[in-house]
């Protein structure tokens, strides 16, 4: 036996120093598997939220908007989602990085195997009507509403013919009273006015409208749509 | 106590798990790999190496059950050494490459080399040792790491990449980069004539 061996041993003995029990590391590696998991389904859920806002870019209204094309293409992608995505894949891939075997494989087929999991899983939530149902959910949420997204511009160019909001009353058939994006209220005018499917005009209900607007506080509907799309179910109808 | 020096890590852990005192045969077996391998990695000083080694090895203690035998141990005794040395250098506030050359009987430094043509006198090997460690501690750690693993001890570069968590073909990539930069080196100081 060595002087290192003998001084190690009298140091085990003196602090009564224990191996760690084994289920203590059994649960650290696994507990990295459950997160990698988790990160992998919400990356799926962002995806499918993603996909669902794209879906819901009004491309037919492109040639209508007055600062061209690319603009509208522009202020409609969903950055926000894009950026959350982005962070969770690259979160995602540093816990995958720390499991066990995590490191034996090249950087680039981590990504890509992250990537594949994440579209695969996410087309099922979006096809499926999950991310459709939770998006819908989540345009009326107070906090989501008061973020500064590129989207809110596009829909808050009245004088351009863009107008969007929340449903604050129906008055008539022909008359609802909105909130627009900034919470200036609006009398919109729905007589000659093409209401898409699955628009109720409900109170509390988030929509884009085309038109033209009247004077200040008043505005005529040439259209009336869903703020958001609810993916291949609308297709379906 | 028996002599257990015949068996293999992976029976003396079990040995361990029951009786502490069966540590003394890990200790033994790796106490001069692992010496040799932070002296050629850190530079540091005697002292400091086996106060190291000494909490490298109740590290080793400690973990012993979360050790898997799908993995070669040795791998497995060289990862906590390299973390606990990378640890201690970051908390000691000090850079690897601004330590002290030690090059006593570290011979084996000139494998490095491609091709030791030209290879000076016994006298002169002493010096040429020093002037290799010299730039072994200068190099950036990672490639650092992967040259003395795989030229002074050894290691295969599944071993390597075990050891530096790294995939077998980032430790190929990281070898050649290192040597070119180690040859480079090697003529921009004339260390051979």
């Amino acid at each position: 036996m060595s002087n290192l061996s003998q001084k190690i041993l009298e140091e085990i003995d003196k602090k009564k120093i224990e191996p760690q029990q084994r289920w203590i590391f059994l649960v650290k590696k696994y507990l990295l598997y459950v997160v990698v998991s988790l990160l992998i389904l919400f990356c799926s859920l962002v995806f499918a939220l993603v996909l669902i806002r794209f879906f819901s870019i009004d491309f037919d209204l492109m040639d209508k908007f007055m600062k061209g094309r690319f603009m509208f293409f522009l202020l409609s992608m969903p950055y926000l989602w894009l950026f959350v995505l982005a962070a969770l894949l690259i979160i995602a891939f540093f816990v995958y990085r720390n499991t066990e075997l995590g490191y034996k494989r090249k950087t680039i087929f981590v990504i890509f195997g992250l990537v594949i999991m994440f579209i695969l899983l996410g087309g099922v939530l979006f096809f499926s009507g999950v991310s459709g149902a939770l998006e819908r959910k989540m345009v009326t949420n107070s906090i989501y509403q008061k973020m500064d997204l590129p989207v809110n511009k596009l829909w808050s160019n009245p004088e351009d013919g863009f107008l969007g909001g929340i449903v604050l009353e129906k008055k008539s058939r022909k008359l609802i009273i909105l909130s627009d994006l900034s919470s200036q209220s609006w009398e919109v005018d729905l007589s000659d006015a093409v209401v898409k499917k699955n628009v109720y005009l409900m109170k509390g209900e988030k929509i884009k409208i085309v038109g033209e607007k009247v004077t200040d506080g008043r505005f005529k509907a040439l259209e009336v749509r869903l703020w958001v799309g609810c993916g291949m179910q609308c297709q379906m109808h | 106590m028996d002599d257990f020096s015949a068996k293999t890590d992976r029976e003396l852990i079990k040995e361990i798990l029951k009786d502490k005192n069966y540590f003394s045969y890990i200790v033994d077996r790796y106490e001069n790999k692992l010496k040799k391998y932070l002296f050629h990695l850190s530079g540091l000083n005697s002292d400091t190496v086996d106060d190291l080694l000494q909490e490298i090895f109740i590290k080793i203690y400690k973990n012993l059950n979360g050790y898997n035998p799908d993995f070669p141990f040795s791998s497995w005794v060289f990862r906590i050494a390299h973390n606990e040395m990378i640890n201690f250098v970051k908390s000691a506030g000090a850079k690897l490459s601004g330590m002290t050359v030690k090059s006593d009987s570290d011979v084996d430094v000139i494998n490095l080399l491609e091709s030791p043509v030209n290879m000076p006198a016994e006298a002169d090997r002493k010096l040429l040792v020093e002037k290799i460690n010299k730039i072994i501690l200068g190099m950036e750690e990672r490639y650092k790491s992967v040259l003395v693993l795989r030229f002074l001890e050894e290691k295969s570069y599944e071993e390597i990449g075990d050891i530096l968590r790294i995939p077998v073909g980032t430790v190929s990539v990281q070898i050649n980069r290192a040597r070119k930069i180690f040859m480079q080196m090697v003529i921009d100081q004339k260390i051979l004539s």
